[in-house]
């Protein structure tokens, strides 16, 4: 229900082409794309000069970018109202930018043009003023290239490598770390920004406006700066630091964005409700404990793999890809699972039926945030290293961020625990039903052992803890696992060997 | 695959002549003072220096200025999961901001202020992380397509400042959750957002964070400025100390700001109910009722219903002041006003 009403004006004073034609919407229109093409009035330029009226229309000027329009939003005077220079005069909208328009001249609202919510032709007037005679010259000098009326919306000069214009550079050499020693004041006295009002007063009292340290918005300075001026202490000039000291304690960058994690005591009894991943964890232990536990440990030397990780390191980071030690100890675990498939099994204990299954999917036990959480790797039978590795680090962001699928989290058919990342070298984890077995793996030791010679050497070891429900595995299956296990990582080259 | 080596990596951008920079941090998630640390930089910030503000927010929606809140997110559904609504003075689109969503904040002096070059130094800082990344257009930066970053810009007399979001880990389905284009029967004046498809960068770089990418971004920034300076740390407690601060934070908190400024709009709804049916046409300006026209059949239910509307919040906290002064008829007809005002908060 848009009424177009087309209005014909002919704008006093600038030559034409043709006539303006400006279509009038009512209030409630429907969304559209800003950028469309409209028949523009021809750009009149701003003029300094106010006509025999004593009003000066101030021009809506070019952002640049082929914008021929912007939104109103909103108007902070009403016609009638008084106005200083570099008062705010609206807020206009184009696309994603919104810009502060400031009047440009000392006088009063005589006309507005545009409506909050209509679109203002770019080129045509914004709203009039009325300056009397005069007052407007002396504060637009030629060298003033503070003039808020142009709306830099992205000016085509302004692309890469593009001639910029200078900005003004504060005396001596900046190195940031000291505090506010930098002031911002104008190199003379035309830089400065302050209404004609404001420099009556510095005349009068004969203070050069560069010496003033502007307290206004955006740099300007007001009435009272002036004052204070005058009434500063004679003893001491003590420059007031507060506008341009940090704002904060300041560090240098890698501290900067280190997460911090600070640990404190509690002071009193907290009562802490289990809910989302403990309260899981909770009632998935509980059942677990029903299940025969047994365990094996033994000691695996990690030499082989240490070097192994360390060949492969670089590679994968060249491929965004984190490499620890856990994807090969799940690859050497599914290794072993293929000749033992016994352990990769479910137990369905009502029926008494073990489901021997085809996929690896090894879980992961993850210290989150959130709490304990085992999510899987599908088919590590049929994954390489940096495969597993990827899938690993997509598994940790999601568990730090933002969070696990359910397909993730179920389907498993074995897991591991590096709890020794954390610390501990045997442990005796707890299966996670209906899986059959689990494996914990302690942290890295360098210690003094016998070699074949006699000789004591240093060796890196680490402790490996399995759990085997008992009513479905032996000891000896257990025990010919790990062995199995132990080879593989041991010796990588003997997975070399065997992997498909 | 190519791979660019870091050490043999070409900037996108030509490094200009060196200037002064200023680096801050927020240690807050609290989304209102976030933006109100954004709006005292804006205002009273140091113009000589090239300034970079980072922070990130807890679960928020972000609309743009002169958007309406109830055509682009679902405002009861933020109400109930606790999420905070917030209104930026810049323009643009709708977001959702969560932990996993940083923020970036470029404040240029006007001469020398380059959205598209900021844009590039979030790009070079992207190929720390071997993700390749370039802004379109409308300076949105993709990669592969999607969309991991949107900004938005405000600019006055001298300051001009460049935001925009960098999707690391957000939960996205919450973007679907809780932003939607468009209710149909709302017409309204004011900014759309633009729809486009998004992926989180954790997708392309699993282990990345926001403290590594906002470490990557202000080397990068030095890089460009070639200047460095310490990383200002900001604290809540001390920012609110700042009085031009702790008003822009109350401003920024008040109904009339995120509701209050919404343009005007129409809205028609009507709905056949067992008993009959009922149908409103209303207008909405600065966030409240006005002009109304509600009618029933029967009639008594919503009989004067219009003009007790008029000039009340548009939400239903105001539908419900409006109805409780409606008169008594009746049981049967108040049984039925209840379920009017049910459906109606449904709706809005």
């Amino acid at each position: 229900m848009i009424q177009v009403i087309l209005i014909l004006v002919k704008i006093p004073s600038v030559k034409l082409n043709q006539v303006c034609v400006r279509p009038l919407v009512t209030p409630f229109r429907f969304n559209r794309a800003l950028h469309t093409t409209r028949v523009m009035c021809a750009a009149q330029q701003q003029s300094n000069t106010p006509d025999a009226n004593g009003v000066i229309p101030f021009i809506l000027s070019d952002p640049g970018e082929g914008i021929a329009e912007c939104e109103v939003l909103k108007w902070s005077v009403k016609e009638g109202d008084k106005v200083s220079q570099f008062d705010m005069l609206c807020e206009i909208q184009s696309d994603k930018a919104v810009a502060e328009i400031t009047s440009r001249f000392d006088g009063i609202i005589k006309k507005i043009h545009y409506q909050k919510g209509q679109m203002a032709q770019v080129g045509t007037p914004l709203v009039d003023i009325y300056v009397g005679g005069g007052t407007v010259g002396e504060t637009i000098s030629s060298g003033d290239n503070l003039s808020p009326s142009t709306v830099p919306m992205g000016s085509p000069d302004m692309g890469l490598g593009g001639a910029k214009q200078p900005i003004i550079q504060v005396e001596g050499h900046v190195n940031s770390g000291k505090s506010g020693s930098e002031e911002v004041l104008a190199r003379d006295d035309q830089k400065a920004m302050a209404s004609p009002a404001v420099r009556h007063i510095a005349k009068k009292y004969g203070i050069a406006l560069h010496k003033i340290k502007p307290s206004g918005k955006e740099g300007r300075i007001t009435k009272e700066d002036i004052m204070n001026y005058i009434n500063r202490p004679m003893a001491e000039e003590k420059v007031e630091k507060v506008a341009s000291s940090p704002a904060g304690r300041v560090v240098e960058v890698a501290e900067a964005f280190k997460s911090s994690s600070a640990s404190v005591g509690i002071t009193e009894d907290r009562v802490v409700p289990l809910s989302g991943y403990s309260r899981i964890m909770a009632k998935t232990m509980t059942q677990s404990l029903t299940i025969p536990h047994f365990g094996l440990c033994d000691e695996i030397i990690a030499d082989g793999m240490i070097k192994l990780r360390s060949q492969l390191k670089k590679t994968a980071e060249e491929q965004g890809v984190k490499l620890t030690y856990m994807p090969i100890i799940l690859k050497a675990t599914s290794m072993a699972l293929s000749r033992y498939p016994q352990l990769n099994a479910s137990f369905n204990e009502g029926s008494l039926v073990t489901i021997q299954k085809s996929s690896h999917n090894i879980g992961v036990a993850m210290n989150t945030p959130n709490g304990l959480v085992v999510p899987n790797i599908k088919d590590v039978q049929r994954k390489s290293i940096l495969d597993i590795a990827r899938e690993l680090n997509r598994l940790q962001a999601a568990a730090n961020g933002a969070g696990l699928g359910r397909e993730d989290l179920s389907g498993g058919t074995i897991s591991i625990s590096n709890i020794g990342t954390i610390g501990g070298t045997y442990a005796s984890p707890v299966i996670v039903a209906p899986e059959v077995a689990i494996g914990a793996v302690g942290k890295i030791q360098k210690v003094p052992r016998y070699d074949s010679h006699g000789a004591v050497v240093p060796v890196h070891i680490f402790n490996i803890s399995w759990s085997a429900d008992h009513r479905v595995i032996d000891g000896a299956t257990m025990a010919n696992f790990s062995n199995a296990w132990k080879e593989y990582l041991e010796n990588p080259s003997a997975m070399l060997f065997e992997m498909k | 695959m190519r791979q660019i080596s870091p050490l043999s990596r070409r900037s996108f951008t030509t490094t200009s002549a060196p200037q002064p920079v200023r680096v801050l941090l927020s240690k807050s998630t609290d989304p209102y003072l976030n933006l109100a640390i954004e709006d005292w930089l804006f205002h009273h910030g140091q113009y000589d220096k090239q300034t970079l503000y980072l922070w990130r927010n807890e679960p928020t929606v972000v609309i743009g200025r002169n958007q309406n809140p109830w055509k682009e997110c679902d405002v009861k559904a933020l109400e109930r999961d606790s999420i905070h609504l917030v209104r930026r003075s810049s323009g643009g689109g709708a977001v959702y901001h969560d932990l996993g969503n940083s923020c970036f904040s470029f404040f240029s002096d006007k001469s020398s202020y380059d959205k598209n070059k900021n844009s590039l130094i979030i790009c070079d800082a992207l190929r720390h992380f071997n993700i390749t990344a370039s802004p379109n257009t409308r300076n949105d930066i993709l990669v592969n397509d999607r969309k991991i970053s949107g900004s938005a810009y405000r600019l006055s007399g001298k300051r001009c400042l460049h935001h925009g979001t960098l999707l690391i880990s957000t939960h996205l389905h919450n973007l679907q959750k809780y932003l939607y284009v468009g209710n149909p029967y709302i017409k309204s004046a004011g900014v759309a957002s633009v729809r486009s498809p998004v992926q989180n960068l954790s997708h392309y770089a699993p282990m990345l964070t926001h403290d590594l990418l906002m470490n990557a971004i202000t080397k990068e920034f030095f890089h460009h400025y070639g200047h460095r300076c310490g990383v200002e740390l900001l604290d809540e407690e001390e920012m609110k100390k700042i009085p031009q601060l702790s008003e822009a934070y109350e401003n920024l908190r008040k109904w009339g700001w995120r509701f209050g400024e919404t343009p005007s709009f129409e809205h028609k709804l009507q709905y056949t109910f067992l008993w009959g049916t009922v149908s409103i046409h209303l207008h909405s300006e600065e966030g409240r009722f006005k002009k109304v026209e509600a009618s029933s059949e029967p009639p008594e239910v919503l009989e004067g219903l219009s003009s007790l509307l008029e000039g009340k919040a548009y939400d239903r906290h105001g539908l419900s002041e409006a109805m409780e002064m409606m008169e008594d008829r009746g049981s049967t007809v108040t049984q039925r006003r209840r379920e009017v005002e049910e459906w109606l908060v449904r709706e809005m």
